[in-house]
């Protein structure tokens, strides 16, 4: 069985400050359920989507849920240290958990 | 700010985050795609288990020992597990969009003006900046929730001159995500069309090479992960505005249970008392009883109870799946994911960032007991029900709640309380005491009388026992004030309010340091004079 997924849509963010643009796309990844592939991601749509909140599935924690946070750099920007950069990103989500 | 500081700041607004969502980072992985430049932070998520917790949000022992996340709907809800979560975040810089057409435009401004208009209109007309003419749009729909992509819609995402990474959704898991979304978002012919003229439109970039800062990428990412998650979260960046966006769902919207603050504790708390509940109401809709009033409020509740050769287990049954989508839809409130708090990483050249890392600090540095960070949460949930997003509003009481509501969490003294003190001595009612939503009392008693004669001196309230919160309840009761009672100081000998003040929201005693002043007796309508 193939995971299901649904396309939550793209937002853009701009800053004023830095005139930078940040293009956001979001994407949910279920776990397989018994529904053959064609019609899966269709009723899943509808299911969460389009449908009533009063008849909508309960949405649950998959034992192992990530977050994936996918970052890209156009690339006539030059960031002055993308290690750096990415650093700070990684350790300061992790130090949540500290 | 020194080092520490920061330290201490980017720590406590990331960790008040996960806590407002009860989760927490196990795992943390980063990764880069050299070919395709790409970055990739993986973090695997689980509800934070904390027992404490636990025992105090439960209001009853059925749920005694029960994980806040274990929640088990009816068999026959509909469940499904989400495994990932992709954000997906492209940087650029901003470009000067539709720019040939701005300048036909002008072009076209020029003629009409020279031939009709005097001449300085003419600057007038073509003194347009590029940031007038990039001046985002602010998109109504994305205060608006979820949106089923419009093909139309489609083609205001071409201003984006974005092009989609595809990669990100493949790197990040090996899964067929990035299939997924190619499908979903490249099977129309405007998706076909999008593509073509966005790779068509892209101009080379003649802005300045300058190099950019860490801080200006981070000072966008945090805000695209509170938007990814709430439509319109509250104390957004500086300087960032969301624009172009449509047939976007936010994850508190999507998936409550993980992306909005407080609901699956409170769908827990109550999703125990269901079984009993379902089993009563069967009994009620059944031969239990001959009342046809009560039967036909039970087959209101759901017409599917009525058949009447269903037997009891099957109308439980029906019933429990009823109460279960009342319970789902009733406890999701919107504006919850609106309150998480922002993240804000080393961002400390920007003052407001350090202003507001200075006000964690200074709230949050003496505990560091992340239960207590939970209780604020619900602290504000519970004044939530009480729609006290309308006594933020005010700026006479703003100060107050949040200081107070920092304060209990953190378990520090009380601060000087001087709104609260300007308010109560105002020979009128303030206008926000007449405010239906004020909810908090205040006690003051007078010298030689006893709380107790005091009380039904001032109220013309019977006394009917000797414990004045007794009676205090009662009033409460009869105006339906959230906040319950003060403490009867049998020492008190002016008109001093008592210094502990027990708020009751939501089924919880809680102990809440209100003020040792002069006051008047208020409740959620207004002011009772005395």
């Amino acid at each position: 069985m193939v995971p299901a997924t649904l396309d939550l849509g793209r937002l853009d963010l701009v800053s004023t400050t830095s005139g930078l643009q940040l293009q956001l796309e979001s994407l949910a990844q279920f776990a397989p359920f018994a529904e053959d592939d064609d019609n899966a991601e269709r009723s899943l749509t509808a299911q969460l989507l389009t449908a009533d909140r009063r008849d909508r599935p309960w949405i649950c924690r998959a034992s192992n849920f990530r977050l994936v946070l996918g970052l890209r750099i156009a690339d006539d920007l030059h960031v002055a240290d993308r290690d750096a950069l990415m650093n700070e990103l990684a350790i300061s989500l992790r130090e949540a958990n500290v | 700010m020194n080092a520490t500081s920061r330290l201490s700041h980017r720590v406590l607004t990331v960790r008040q985050l996960w806590n407002q969502l009860r989760l927490e980072p196990t795992t943390v992985e980063a990764s880069s795609v050299n070919s395709s430049a790409l970055d990739l932070i993986t973090l695997s998520l689980n509800h934070i288990d904390q027992n404490g917790y636990q025992l105090r949000r439960c209001l009853h022992k059925l749920g005694t020992g029960v994980p806040f996340y274990d929640v088990k709907p009816p068999t026959d809800i509909p469940t499904r597990a989400i495994e990932v979560v992709h954000l997906a975040m492209s940087v650029s810089r901003k470009r000067k969009r539709k720019r040939r057409k701005v300048s036909i435009r002008a072009a076209d401004a020029v003629q009409v003006v020279s031939s009709s208009a005097p001449a300085g209109s003419v600057n007038a007309e073509l003194d347009w900046s590029d940031e007038e003419l990039l001046e985002p749009e602010v998109d109504e729909h994305l205060m608006g929730g979820a949106g089923v992509l419009n093909p139309d819609d489609l083609d205001e995402l071409l201003l984006a001159d974005f092009e989609v990474d595809q990669a990100i959704f493949e790197v990040g898991t090996g899964t067929p995500c990035g299939e997924a979304l190619n499908e979903l978002s490249f099977s129309s012919p405007q998706s076909a069309r999008l593509l073509k003229r966005s790779s068509s439109t892209t101009e080379p970039n003649d802005e300045d090479e300058g190099i950019i800062s860490s801080n200006a990428i981070l000072q966008l990412v945090g805000p695209a992960l509170r938007l990814a998650i709430s439509d319109a979260p509250k104390r957004l960046a500086k300087g960032v505005k969301p624009c172009k966006s449509k047939a976007f769902t936010q994850l508190a919207n999507l998936a409550p249970s993980l992306w909005s603050p407080s609901y699956l504790s409170r769908v827990s708390s109550r999703a125990v008392f269901l079984p009993t509940i379902s089993h009563a109401l069967a009994n009620v809709a059944g031969k239990a009883t001959t009342s046809a009033s009560l039967r036909s409020k039970v087959a209101a509740l759901s017409p599917l109870t009525t058949g009447l050769n269903d037997d009891h287990g099957s109308v439980r049954k029906k019933l429990s799946i009823r109460l279960w989508y009342l319970l789902q839809a009733g406890l999701y409130d919107q504006e919850a994911a609106r309150r998480l708090k922002p993240i804000c990483f080393n961002v400390a050249s920007d003052g407001a960032s350090e202003d507001e890392a200075l006000d964690i600090l200074n709230a949050s540095q003496q505990s560091e007991d992340l239960q207590d960070l939970e209780l604020e949460d619900d602290f504000e949930a519970d004044l939530d029900n009480f729609d006290g997003d309308k006594l933020f509003e005010n700026d006479l009481f703003e100060p107050l709640w949040h200081v107070e509501a920092e304060d209990y969490a953190s378990g520090v003294a009380a601060p000087s309380l001087n709104a609260l003190d300007s308010a109560l001595r105002l020979e009128q009612p303030p206008r926000l005491l007449n405010e239906p939503r004020c909810g908090w009392i205040a006690l003051i008693e007078p010298a030689g009388l006893s709380p107790a004669e005091k009380f039904e001196h001032d109220f013309n309230y019977p006394v009917r026992g000797t414990d004045i919160e007794d009676n205090l309840l009662s009033v409460c009761d009869s105006v339906r004030s959230p906040l319950v009672t003060a403490d009867g100081d049998e020492t008190i000998d002016q008109y001093v309010v008592a210094e502990e003040l027990y708020a009751k929201a939501d089924g919880e005693m809680r102990d809440w340091p209100l003020a040792r002043q002069s006051g008047r007796f208020c409740d959620a309508h207004g002011m009772l004079a005395i």
